[in-house]
């Protein structure tokens, strides 16, 4: 196969698997959580599905933790050796985001000797919530192993995700993709968090105390689901974190926003200036407060 | 050739509202980090008032946006940005509507994308979301 023709294969795939699949995924998943059947959220779906956007991507955040000048450290990630102890749904979403995040972080260092397992592990939980029609895992593995294709396995790894959430949402089992973004979120604070420990970078940290409005977000659609134990144990948590974060100061000056061309690029500069005033105290109560959660997913 | 390149010139200028919006839209971001797309789907009844997207958007970052248009779009669709109520920008400007800009972030948040198409037919896009760079405090442009 030609690389186009093999590239426009990848493209096409995660979408037209997606259709095929939709029947049988609808048929035969309905495990997360059993308890939630017919019970009244406090916010719709589509209000969650709107929110659920509002997670930062922890590929921003591998970049960042790339960029700060730390190297890669695979003691951080979650062993996808774990993969096989995850046998409720509500702990393969969690850790199918873990995972994910992981994932990112490995495709941000360019470490395709790692990378086979962890997509592994991601097909493996994807499956088990009968989501893994999105993920080819013989492609993704394939372009793993060749270094001239790591560009196309951070996209189509990406893609393959923001497919899946997309379907789950479709779905209306938004339940599902909360858990999966919450998982993601917090193993890419947890990965920063371990870099910070290490390296105490002033980036990351206000990188880390910029999150207070996003732990805010996550809260309020994880306890649309709070009926649920599982994500109860969850809340529990992550209030604690929010609780921690709520004495974190970031402020805002606003400018005017400037639209200009340059060399034939329209960009648009928001001319704001983020302030964060963040204690080394406050940032060791976030680091063992993510700890916690983290733990709380992987274990 | 890189294999965006290589998707770039595969795609036509046939593109309707199916994948290959999709590819021709990633041909389009080059080399730079795709984070996440838009499937944008304007009924003609309601293209002008558009449909909206949430994003969350990181401090001294850069992003850009190309958008890829549906060639039954009787106008290309038009993005505009905002913080809460604020408009930040738009993808119209000094009288053109360009399909790629770029936004250059400086506070962490929530945001929303607003899409909508003055052709007042149905119209249909994919955008896609990609980083540009990520920068230090001291680098950010002033």
């Amino acid at each position: 196969m030609t690389l186009k023709k093999l590239f426009i294969a990848l493209c096409a795939t995660p979408l037209l698997v997606g259709c095929t699949g939709s029947k049988t995924s609808q048929d035969t998943f309905e495990d997360l959580p059993d308890s939630l059947k017919g019970a009244p959220l406090q916010l719709s779906e589509n209000v969650v599905n709107d929110m659920i956007q509002n997670i930062s991507s922890p590929v921003e955040m591998a970049n960042q933790i790339k960029n700060s000048g730390a190297g890669f450290d695979q003691s951080v990630l979650n062993s996808a050796d774990k993969m096989k102890d995850y046998d409720t749904s509500f702990k393969r979403a969690l850790n199918l985001g873990a995972y994910s995040a992981d994932l990112g972080y490995i495709n941000t260092f360019n470490k395709n000797t790692v990378v086979v397992s962890y997509l592994l592990a991601v097909k493996e939980l994807a499956d088990g919530l009968n989501v893994g029609q999105f993920l080819d895992f013989n492609t993704l593995s394939r372009l793993a192993k060749n270094s001239t294709n790591l560009d196309s396995l951070k996209l189509l790894s990406v893609s393959s995700f923001n497919e899946m959430d997309r379907y789950l949402r479709q779905q209306n089992r938004s339940n599902v993709s909360t858990a999966i973004v919450a998982g993601a979120w917090v193993e890419g604070i947890y990965i920063t968090c371990k870099v910070i420990e290490q390296t105490n970078d002033k980036e990351l940290v206000n990188r880390l105390g910029e999150q207070k409005d996003i732990v805010n977000i996550l809260l309020i659609i994880l306890n649309n689901y709070r009926q649920d134990a599982n994500f109860a144990n969850l809340v529990a948590r992550v209030d604690g974190l929010k609780k921690i974060y709520d004495e974190v100061k970031v402020t805002t000056e606003f400018g005017e926003p400037v639209t200009k061309e340059v060399d034939g690029m329209l960009i648009i500069e928001q001319n704001a200036i983020t302030t964060v005033d963040i204690s080394p105290e406050q940032v060791s109560q976030i680091i063992e407060q993510v700890k916690n959660i983290r733990q709380f997913i992987v274990e | 050739m890189s294999l965006l390149a290589l998707v770039a010139c595969a795609v036509g200028s046939h593109a309707q509202c199916g994948d290959e919006l999709m590819k021709q839209a990633l041909g389009a971001m080059g080399n730079y980090q795709y984070i996440k797309d838009f499937d944008i789907k304007l009924p003609a009844a309601s293209s002008k008032t558009g449909t909206k997207f949430s994003v969350v958007l990181n401090s001294r970052t850069h992003y850009q946006v190309n958008i890829a248009n549906g060639t039954t779009n009787t106008e290309n669709v038009i993005v505009q940005i905002f913080d809460g109520d604020k408009l930040l920008g738009t993808n119209f400007a000094n009288g053109k509507t360009f399909s790629v800009f770029q936004f250059i972030c400086s506070k962490t948040g929530a945001y929303k994308l607003n899409v909508f198409c003055n052709g007042g037919t149905d119209a249909c896009a994919r955008a896609v979301l990609s980083l540009v760079k990520q920068y230090s405090e001291a680098e950010m442009p002033k």
